[in-house]
């Protein structure tokens, strides 16, 4: 079947799609904003500790299902093992409007103007292929201003001392700080550090329409009941559809993007419910998240294009990287869980960059509202008995007296980390499975040591009367943070895009979510793909 | 199977007291008595409710013939290792795990007791919809039950 051709098709409803259906439709372009899960609300999740997000024992709150399978090799492994979507290895974001910004943790951050110079600033180490961002903070920050305003941010202009110039305050105060927090606050200044509140993609007051946080403890991995959260399918994707010029179609599988013999794009193909559809569209907008762009991408194959649709060097899949969480836990003697979310509050950036030895680093926060079942099976020493009356003992006494500060420490690409498409086996809508390549460098467990032995000191400061160290493995762990796939650049040799996320092959293709990030900051990314996704929209716009 | 002991009747009535108790749908009577015993020793009654108390054993049962079903195989086929643990007293039972996390009864074994472990976290702290934290006794034992049950 093929439809009536539209000004544009976007693929993906997440953090980088909603934005650009939302900017496109604003300016009068017929849009088609293609999801491949449902409009997912919140009764049908509500709070369920088994299945969220985070924990996917049950399955994925917000799919996709366990139909779903990737070939993954991480780590040491030196073979392809099949893993189920609710797996962690597999590498899961969300598949449903908003994507993952439907149940994060909508931490809002800016990067750093250092995160967008990895490489002048300290060399590509070996094995690397660091590079820089071909745009610089101050070429962003109108960008990141704007998705602040759109998305609804809370924060404390200034409070941050390390971050880049900011022409605007937040749009609103910051979220109160909990017991912990105020804890963390006084430790991290008589160590000399600068925290902070943690800008948030959560309503402090009413913003938009939308009401203030009610402060439940089911944050992080839930869908937010008071749609306090500023997820895109409740921000910018509902005003996208009153403009009356985007047409938001879910249960749709984009299977591959229509080229023309002159290598152009001219649509794309979609399934739903069993159904082949093509879509004409003048620009093809690719959002579907670091892994699966590419794999569409790789999955458009034409003669002009017989390895892919704007893989003319073998770029697309290649550099995929995510963070390599690193932190401490502490106990403590005194109780001060209070039940309240986010819970994550506080921060700080002292150790993101100009760490002697280490290249970048990450900001430290302290995590989000422990829920119990999650809290036992992770929040204990590393020899600790996992159970018996030890157990249940160290859970009565520790549970509300503990916390965990940690950070995202940004990785070092390695070109050979990444996604190609099985030779041999197909999903159920006809596209060749992944197979996912995903091994640390070096560096980035070395960074997340360094990471780690200032987060233990912080909590010892604070009167912590145990501590040890949460460190990441070789092991890439991708999910919610994937980026890197279709890095951008200056040189058509090494990116797969310019700086306004077009590919340098197509013109009238764009790739709009984190695949695009060079290198992935030492932040949470969602507010990066959004400013970078404001900006390409107006580029859209004025071309097209 | 053969017919439960006194032992293990008392055991399922325990697992099942208070309100009437669910039906098995996976296990057979014998295998929930002897999951039961070894969840009782993942998480021990004390002053606090233990996974008997709270009907972990039901959470598993249900989810093995559904969402879980991928371990179910596994314990088909490697709950027989357990057996001895029947007629063992507790300090025994407890010595006899740490033999199994050991693997010192096979590898088999010792995947089933990591999946039993974690399905009774599941069971014990996860909402009693599941069919586990009967009472919501684990909330209860935290202190935790405003913030966790129904408000929000």
């Amino acid at each position: 079947m093929k439809l009536p051709a539209v000004d544009a098709v976007i693929i993906g409803s997440g953090a980088g799609g909603g934005v650009a259906a939302h900017e496109l439709s604003r300016a009068g372009r017929h849009v088609v904003l293609l999801e491949r899960g449902r409009n997912q609300q919140w009764t049908e999740t509500k709070h369920d500790e088994l299945r969220s997000q985070r924990t996917t024992v049950l399955g994925n709150a917000f799919g996709p299902d366990d139909r779903e399978v990737r070939l993954v090799k991480l780590g040491e492994a030196t073979a392809f093992r099949e893993v189920h979507a609710s797996d962690g290895s597999y590498g899961n974001i969300a598949t449903c409007v908003g994507g993952g910004t439907k149940s994060y943790g909508a931490m809002a951050w800016r990067f750093l103007p250092k995160d967008f110079q990895m490489r002048s600033t300290y060399g590509a180490p070996d094995g690397s292929s660091l590079e820089d961002w071909p745009i610089t903070y101050d070429e962003l920050e109108s960008y990141y201003e704007r998705a602040e305003y759109a998305i609804g941010v809370s924060g404390q202009r200034g409070a941050n001392t390390f971050e880049g110039a900011r022409r605007r305050d937040y749009p609103m105060p910051p979220l109160p700080f909990n017991k912990e927090a105020k804890k963390l606050h006084a430790a991290a200044k008589g160590l000399g550090l600068h925290p902070f509140p943690i800008p948030m993609a959560i309503n402090s007051v009413t913003y938009d329409g939308r009401s203030a946080c009610v402060q439940c403890p089911f944050c992080v991995g839930f869908a937010c009941e008071v749609k306090a959260k500023g997820s895109t399918a409740d921000t910018v994707i509902p005003k996208a559809v009153a403009t009356g010029h985007c047409e938001l179609r879910t249960e749709c599988v984009a299977t591959e993007i229509m080229t023309d013999a002159k290598g152009r794009a001219t649509g794309v193909v979609y399934v739903r419910a069993g159904t082949r559809i093509e879509q004409p569209a003048k620009v093809v907008v690719v959002s579907c998240s670091a892994i699966e762009s590419a794999r569409l991408l790789l999955n458009s194959r034409s003669k002009m294009f017989p390895n892919g649709l704007g893989n003319h060097n073998g770029f697309v899949g290649r550099n995929l990287q995510s963070h390599a969480y690193s932190g401490a836990y502490g106990y403590f003697e005194d109780e001060f869980w209070d039940g309240l979310g986010p819970a994550a509050c506080i921060a700080l950036c002292d150790f993101n960059h100009g760490n002697d030895g280490i290249r970048g680093g990450a900001m430290l926060a302290n995590e989000f509202i422990r829920l119990p079942y999650l809290f036992a099976r992770t929040a204990h020493p590393p020899k600790a008995a996992t159970w018996g009356l030890e157990h249940k003992t160290r859970q009565r006494r520790f549970y509300k007296r503990s916390m965990a500060l940690q950070g995202p420490v940004q990785e070092m690409p390695v070109f050979s980390n990444g996604v190609e498409l099985d030779p041999q086996r197909k999903d159920s809508f006809g596209v060749p499975l992944l197979r996912m390549t995903g091994k640390r460098h070096e560096e980035d467990l070395r960074t997340a040591r360094f990471i780690a032995s200032k987060a233990e000191a912080i909590l010892k400061a604070a009167g912590a009367i145990e501590t040890f160290l949460k460190l990441p493995g070789s092991a890439t762990s991708f999910g919610q943070h994937q980026a890197g796939t279709c890095r951008m650049g200056n040189d058509p040799k090494t990116s797969v895009a310019n700086s306004y996320c077009q590919l340098h092959s197509v013109d009238n293709v764009f790739v709009v979510d984190g695949s695009v990030h060079v290198t992935n900051g030492g932040f949470n990314p969602s507010l990066t793909i959004q400013a970078v996704a404001f900006r390409a929209s107006e580029y859209i716009v004025r071309n097209f | 199977m053969s017919s439960l002991s006194r032992r293990e009747i008392i055991i399922l009535g325990a697992a099942s007291a208070a309100s009437a108790a669910p039906a098995l749908t996976f296990f057979t009577a014998r295998q929930a008595a002897l999951v039961t015993l070894i969840a009782e020793q993942v998480i021990p009654a004390d002053e606090d409710p233990g996974a008997t108390d709270a009907g972990v054993v039901y959470y598993i049962d249900r989810q093995l013939a559904g969402t879980l079903s991928q371990f179910a195989p596994l314990y088909r086929e490697s709950l027989v290792a357990f057996e001895p643990m029947r007629e063992m007293p507790v300090g025994a039972q407890t010595e006899f795990l740490k033999a199994v996390e050991k693997k010192e009864h096979g590898e088999a074994a010792a995947r089933l007791f990591n999946a039993i472990i974690d399905h009774t976290m599941q069971g014990f702290y996860s909402a009693p919809s599941h069919g586990g934290n009967r009472g919501e006794v684990s909330w209860k034992m935290l202190g935790i039950q405003r913030e966790m049950g129904g408000h929000h």
